[in-house]
């Protein structure tokens, strides 16, 4: 099971136009910066729906998606059952 | 796009994606009917048009989901944004559908066949849809193409064997052959596209005029209109504003102040766009859905919608019978011609009451542009409680004491 999380990203705007997010909080309040933005391009988010710019992001060594839908930004949680 | 509002919703909400999905109106507002459907639901039988208690007894478990337009437009633009990437000559035909002239991007982007392939999967990819695609040299065939095979696929009409792949199709699966049409051709023995191409032009003509000899240019490939630039600008020919009350309306006198409601804004929209009307038309539903339609000119081209509701009304008592309650009541403005155009008036015109309304509506709507649509209105708009939230007052604006 996977859940769409709407998170608050720190993101740089450069004078022409592209926006790239550099760090982001989870839902608990931890703060995890970007190591590096490998992709992005636009796409559909099959897992948890909704659309727009898709970053693929390095955070801590681990792949892993960021989409900026209209103004808001989310990623794709993986719920582990204990 | 397949399947559009339902697909939206499934892309939104994947968790119901592989259930029986129907996109139905308020059924508190009365618009509870099936807009849109997904495939699953279509396999139990759901159709667009059934009510939602119908689309129930034929599929229980199927999900009902709000419809949410802003959403739907926004899928569209993005769509319509992908297109032009490609050339600049779309031309919408509804929320979910374009025609695309890529005549000149064969050079740069490939065929017709390879960009309707580059276009199925960028929608796919980017948006979460799918989409339908049919390949002609005319948009008549175009549109032909994108229905004779759903969901997610391309169909290619060619110009020199487009007999063979259509015209053993049924006469109605062309675009202008609606129900009623499809009845004549039936009559006239025509089942086929191919029977319709080949159908003497004086029958059609005599059975159905010109549209008959236009249907047969179609099914002959002989459509050659363009495709409109994006840019293009439509001529408003209308204006319209209809509603399905929230109780049925049983008399003259509700359907009057019903009629002022629907024609409160035609002022300020005839302004905007420097036009007044010469007619109306009236569009009434009972509550068995059997409708009517009638137009007349008005005394003179006006803009004020006092006057405009006054003939509608008048119109209204004059024309309809109450063998049922009323359900539904639409007016549209017609026949628009620029506010400067010269006419000329009647002696027995009372223009100093038209010049005062004018003034009225005009300053009711810098009243509402400053302080907002619920600040001013006709007492007789007070308690209508066959109009939806939103559209009736139940007390007086609040007095003096408000600060703006």
């Amino acid at each position: 099971m996977t859940r769409k999380v709407y998170v608050k990203v720190n993101a740089s705007f450069s004078p022409d136009g592209v926006v790239l997010p550099r760090s982001f909080y989870w839902t608990d309040g931890h703060l995890y910066k970007i190591d590096s933005i490998t992709d992005a391009r636009m796409a559909a988010s099959k897992k948890v729906g909704g659309c727009g710019m898709r970053y693929t992001i390095s955070v801590n060594g681990r792949d892993s998606y960021i989409f900026r839908e209209d103004d808001r930004w989310f990623v794709e949680e993986k719920e582990t059952s204990c | 796009m397949n399947n559009f509002f339902a697909s939206v919703e499934c892309t939104r909400n994947p968790s119901i994606k592989d259930k029986p999905v129907a996109v139905c109106g308020s059924v508190e507002d009365r618009h509870g009917i099936v807009l849109a459907k997904n495939y699953i639901a279509k396999a139990y039988g759901v159709k667009t048009g059934d009510t939602v208690w119908q689309a129930k007894m034929k599929c229980p478990d199927i999900v009902i989901a709000d419809p949410h337009y802003e959403l739907y437009m926004k899928y569209s633009k993005m769509a319509r944004k992908i297109y032009s990437e490609y050339t600049d000559k779309i031309e919408p035909f509804g929320i979910d559908e374009c025609w695309l002239d890529v005549t000149s991007c064969k050079d740069t982007d490939g065929d017709g066949k390879t960009i309707a392939d580059i276009l199925r999967e960028r929608i796919k990819y980017e948006l979460g849809l799918t989409i339908s695609v049919g390949v002609s040299f005319n948009k008549i065939f175009a549109k032909l193409g994108s229905d004779m095979k759903k969901p997610d696929a391309v169909t290619v009409i060619p110009e020199d064997s487009f007999k063979e792949k259509i015209w053993d199709l049924p006469a109605d699966s062309l675009l202008g052959v609606g129900r009623r049409t499809s009845n004549t051709l039936k009559f006239l023995g025509i089942d086929t596209i191919g029977q319709l191409a080949k159908c003497p032009d004086e029958v059609l003509k005599r059975k159905m005029g010109i549209v008959g000899t236009r249907l047969k240019m179609y099914a002959n490939g002989l459509d050659t209109s363009d495709v409109t630039q994006s840019d293009y600008v439509y001529p408003v020919k209308s204006i319209g504003c209809g509603l399905t009350f929230r109780e049925d309306i049983q008399n003259n006198r509700d359907a009057a102040v019903a009629i002022s409601k629907l024609c409160e804004d035609f002022g300020s929209r005839l302004r905007e766009l420097k036009k007044v009307a010469k007619g109306i038309s009236l569009f009434v539903r009972d509550n068995n859905l059997n409708w009517k339609e009638w137009q007349t000119s008005l005394p003179y081209p006006t803009s004020v919608p006092k006057t405009i509701a006054d003939e509608a009304t008048k119109l209204f008592i004059s024309k309809y019978k109450w063998e049922k309650p009323v359900r539904t009541i639409t007016v549209r403005v017609i026949r628009l011609i620029s506010e400067d155009e010269p006419f000329q008036i009647s002696f027995f015109d009372n223009v100093q009451s038209e010049i005062k309304n004018e003034k009225l509506d005009s300053t009711m709507e810098l009243l509402k542009n400053r302080f907002g649509d619920r600040i001013i209105h006709p007492a007789s708009f007070m308690n209508m409680g066959y109009m939806p939230d939103g559209m009736t007052f139940s007390a007086l604006p609040a007095g003096g004491n408000q600060h703006v």
